[in-house]
């Protein structure tokens, strides 16, 4: 059953349906979270946060991508979060000095490599350092691999706006990501 | 030029360029080492962030126990005090329930411990008498004592009794700011009769043995005004909050844990829902709780 015909038995009353919706959708909702925001308490947050604002409007949704709009009360709620995050001297990725704190990934499990971690790590801090529009836009298409069209549904801008952010977004993040040794190990010659 | 073709790098690596684009495209990084190596090292660092690893949530996601209500000036209205309630000060709370425009009993709650039990007194009471008080911004005669704002003072509990077992209907908060901490309140049922009794309990438990657990402050929100009409014998919503009574109270073999009652008023119309708020402010049980818990437990009049 798609994400639609759940939504409308969700609707109608069929807890079990909307309870479906959250099974499949909260790991990628999840995962966008903590590469948005780095921290995994606060991704939890905006996973249980997406879930009750859909829960509580339900009567009155009919979105045209169920998923779209999944991930855009996700960014919402994350801008949310942020800005109601106090306890924190300077923001979630930067110690009182700026600089980007290598924070635990639970994704990251003990069978990876050192070598994977390492990339992961520096893929992950390079996606944190983006400004938050540019990182939204790669971590939707390129972790979460959304369209052009479920993008503009999350991100409420138009398809040509998706289209010149992502681009952007991913220019910066290649540039940031240029000859790192962890991508781009020297042994194999890298020009 | 690498220039000349970057801008296409995006739409390329999606195989969205239109077929004569992809093929000037593609015509120019064979003659252009330059571009060649730029596209080669952008597709190295979108595969790197491709092969991030996928994360698991890690916690279950809770939904309210109530289904999700039809009617849109009670959803907007009660999202609006959620968002007043979850302002960091609980001056700030009272005042934003104010604005929004929701009629609500404040109820102060009493722990039965015995005469030196401490009294959570929300309405600012601190005698032994734990009255309801009307708290709605159009009715003054009905608002806190002396017209003051009530403020939310958690009071530390001695021990901490568990929700007992027949309480099936329950609401359990949990932030991730606050480890091990657990907010619950709890009803037998989600279901009673007009002019029933509801016993309540409610309760904050910690991971901290000086102070196990707190009493949270509790209200109790009835229709809004524009469910006036769902009111029993054309009464006013803030009439129809009047005749809902609390107190302290025990029962049988759960005399420790905190309860309180609620008389739901005769003529009280089926499928009236009434929501049972419990918060937690912010600086409780420590100066480090940044972040206020708010549990809200429906219960619907059958």
């Amino acid at each position: 059953m798609d994400d639609e015909a759940l939504l409308e038995r969700a609707r109608r009353g069929d807890r079990d349906a909307f309870g479906q919706l959250v099974e499949r959708h909260q790991d990628g909702l999840y995962t966008m979270a903590l590469r948005m925001l780095g921290r995994p308490e606060d991704a939890a947050d905006v996973v249980q946060e997406t879930f009750l604002r859909a829960y509580v409007n339900l009567p009155r949704l009919q979105p045209a991508s169920v998923r779209g709009w999944l991930f855009r009360v996700a960014v919402n709620a994350g801008h949310d979060i942020q800005r109601r995050s106090v306890r924190r001297p300077t923001s979630a990725l930067e110690d009182s000095e700026g600089k980007i704190l290598d924070l635990p990934d639970p994704a990251l499990g003990p069978e990876a490599t050192v070598e994977a971690r390492d990339r992961a790590r520096v893929v992950r801090d390079a996606i944190l350092a983006l400004p938050i529009e540019y990182r939204e836009a790669v971590v939707l298409r390129d972790v979460n691999e959304l369209s052009y069209e479920e993008m503009a549904v999350a991100l409420r801008v138009p398809l040509g706006t998706v289209k010149s952010r992502l681009s952007r977004a991913r220019a910066m993040l290649a540039t940031a990501l240029h000859g790192s040794t962890a991508l781009f190990p020297a042994s194999e010659g890298h020009a | 030029m690498a220039q000349h073709v970057e801008r296409l790098f995006s739409e390329a690596y999606d195989s969205m360029l239109p077929a004569a684009a992809r093929a000037r495209f593609e015509e120019h990084l064979a003659g252009c080492a330059q571009c060649r190596a730029a596209y080669d090292d952008y597709r190295v660092a979108l595969f790197a962030v491709a092969e991030l690893p996928a994360a698991r949530m890690p916690v279950a996601v809770v939904l309210p126990a109530s289904p999700p209500q039809v009617e849109m000036g009670a959803i907007s209205r009660w999202r609006a005090l959620l968002a007043a309630l979850r302002q960091p000060r609980a001056m700030a709370a009272a005042a934003g329930l104010a604005a929004v425009g929701v009629a609500a009993v404040t109820i102060a709650v009493r722990v039965n411990h015995g005469s030196n039990s401490p009294t959570l007194a929300l309405g600012g009471t601190s005698s032994n008498t734990v009255p309801a008080q009307l708290f709605a911004p159009n009715n003054p005669n009905g608002a806190a004592a002396g017209g003051a704002v009530p403020q939310c003072s958690p009071s530390a509990e001695p021990g901490s009794a568990p929700v007992p077992s027949s309480f099936a209907n329950s609401k359990v908060v949990n932030d991730s700011s606050r480890p091990g901490e657990q907010l619950v309140v709890a009803t037998e049922r989600q279901r009673y009769g007009a002019g029933s009794t509801v016993l309540v309990y409610a309760r904050l438990v910690t991971p901290h043995s000086a102070a196990p657990a707190y009493l949270p402050c509790v209200t109790l929100h009835g229709p809004p005004s524009s469910a006036v009409s769902a009111a029993p014998q054309n009464a006013s919503a803030d009439d129809f909050l009047k005749g809902i009574t609390a107190s302290p109270t025990s029962a049988g073999d759960v005399t420790s844990a905190p309860l309180l009652t609620v008389t739901i008023p005769p003529g009280t119309p089926a499928g009236t829902v009434l929501h049972i708020v419990a918060q937690i402010p912010v600086n409780v049980p420590s100066t480090a709780d940044s972040t206020p818990l708010v549990a809200d437990l429906t219960i619907i009049v059958t």
